[in-house]
């Protein structure tokens, strides 16, 4: 919640990528990797991710998610293990009082489900792990000029952006105003509520305020209908050729193992 | 007046809601049975105040969120929560500014308070008819799951809404008249 911006300044090749090509990649392995049940094809897609991050230096960031992903993993694999019954029966839990029929327990079926399930939750977390952490947000949004959104919409965006924090700090400044005159943040649901009221009308005022300069401040400025803005225009370079390389060779290996291979 | 204010104030008026609604889908209140988010507040502010205009906000708060960057409840993003079970409540979000602006063109008290109860609706509407297309789930679970727990909180933000409306709104610039 502090932060929504965790991008972390850096110089490596994957900071360099354009953010529209970071964008359809990352689009693309996740798309792939919930379409794809085939588990050796989702550990090269990991594997290429970690390469990836230690390519450009951020194998600290992918390490710091490595508990979390396998508590997600053990509890995912204990689920689908307990609730899956197919295949062949490994362990035993609960034998069958028919002895011509299998009992209840973990089956094969059931543990390669789970298996499948957080190989397919590590690949779509750690590419946007990865997305978020090289992709300068207001880098991103004017990447969106590649999609031809119009000028106004992207301008839109990126003072929202600006605005997210400011706002936070707003609600906190007000809330400490607040404290100094003696307001009690009240327990339990009512007063919940209620300690609601003296932090959200001074903030929606204040910043509807604020908003009207700012308005003022760009109609001054010369922000006139149809005038384009000197945008930092987004190139594509070396590295997102190869790239996009890279993607047509993951999208041709996942061709052929699903619809050449049986 | 130099320029264009009534779109410059457009933009600004979206920025601050995009905002808006981003900050306060991270706030949650311990609520029984579920916690509530003050996101729904933020939609009805938004109509309130940006009037028929709302529908920039909600679009462009989608679009953000749907690009990758972590606006929606609890900082998730992608397209896959738009897709996800609870989806159909965030793309309800577009009619029901919409519906509450709509409503708040006209002074009226109770054409104001139809409107926030019309625009709650439409958030219910959208979200449970998603909620029984993407997860097999009969219409009666439906509404249990996704409707009922919520109604003690949208009738307390729904509230707010009218009061903080009612406070600030002599203040603000009319978006209405050109």
């Amino acid at each position: 919640m502090s932060e929504i911006l965790q991008y972390i300044p850096g110089n490596s090749p994957l900071h360099h990528l354009n953010p529209v090509t970071k964008l359809l990649m990352v689009i693309l392995i996740v798309g792939l990797c919930v379409l794809s049940s085939h588990i050796p094809f989702l550990c090269l897609l990991i594997i290429i991710l970690v390469l990836g991050s230690l390519f450009s230096g951020l194998i600290n960031e992918l390490k710091s998610q490595v508990p979390f992903l396998l508590l997600l993993s053990f509890f995912l694999v204990l689920l689908t293990s307990l609730t899956v019954q197919e295949g062949e029966l490994l362990i035993t839990l609960l034998p069958s009082s028919d002895p011509s029929e299998p009992g209840y327990g973990i089956t094969y079926g059931g543990l390669m489900f789970g298996v499948l399930l957080s190989l397919r939750f590590i690949v779509m977390i750690t590419a946007f792990q990865l997305f978020v952490v090289t992709t300068k947000p207001s880098d991103l949004v004017t990447g969106l000029l590649a999609f031809r959104l119009p000028v106004d919409y992207i301008l839109m965006l990126l003072i929202a952006l600006r605005f997210i924090p400011s706002l936070q700090l707003e609600a906190k400044r007000i809330h400490e105003a607040q404290l100094c005159r003696g307001y009690n943040p009240g327990t339990g649901v009512k007063g919940k509520i209620m300690s609601m009221k003296p932090i959200m009308i001074p903030l929606v005022a204040n910043s509807l305020a604020k908003t009207q300069v700012l308005g003022l401040t760009l109609d001054m400025r010369g922000y006139r209908a149809r005038k384009k803005l000197p945008f930092h225009r987004l190139v594509f370079n070396f590295g997102d050729g190869i790239s996009a390389t890279l993607l047509v060779l993951i999208f041709i290996t996942f061709v052929f193992v699903h619809f050449f291979q049986t | 007046m130099a320029g264009n204010y009534h779109r410059s104030i457009i933009i600004t008026h979206t920025t601050l809601f995009i905002a808006m609604t981003t900050v306060f889908s991270w706030i949650s209140i311990p609520f029984i049975p579920v916690p509530i988010t003050l996101q729904t507040l933020a939609v009805l502010l938004t109509g309130t105040i940006m009037k028929r205009y709302a529908i920039f906000p909600m679009v462009l708060y989608l679009i953000l969120g749907a690009i990758g960057l972590p606006v929606f409840h609890n900082g998730t993003a992608g397209i896959g929560v738009l897709l996800g079970p609870t989806g159909g409540y965030l793309l309800g979000f577009i009619p029901a500014a919409v519906a509450v602006g709509l409503c708040y063109e006209r002074s009226a008290h109770f054409i104001n308070v139809a409107g926030l109860i019309m625009g709650t609706l439409f958030i219910y509407l959208f979200g449970i008819s998603w909620l029984v297309y993407s997860v097999p789930m009969n219409t009666l679970a439906a509404i249990t799951a996704g409707m009922l727990p919520f109604i003690p909180g949208d009738i307390v933000k729904a509230a707010a809404a009218f009061l903080i409306t009612r406070r600030v709104l002599p203040y603000t610039a009319r978006l209405s008249e050109k």
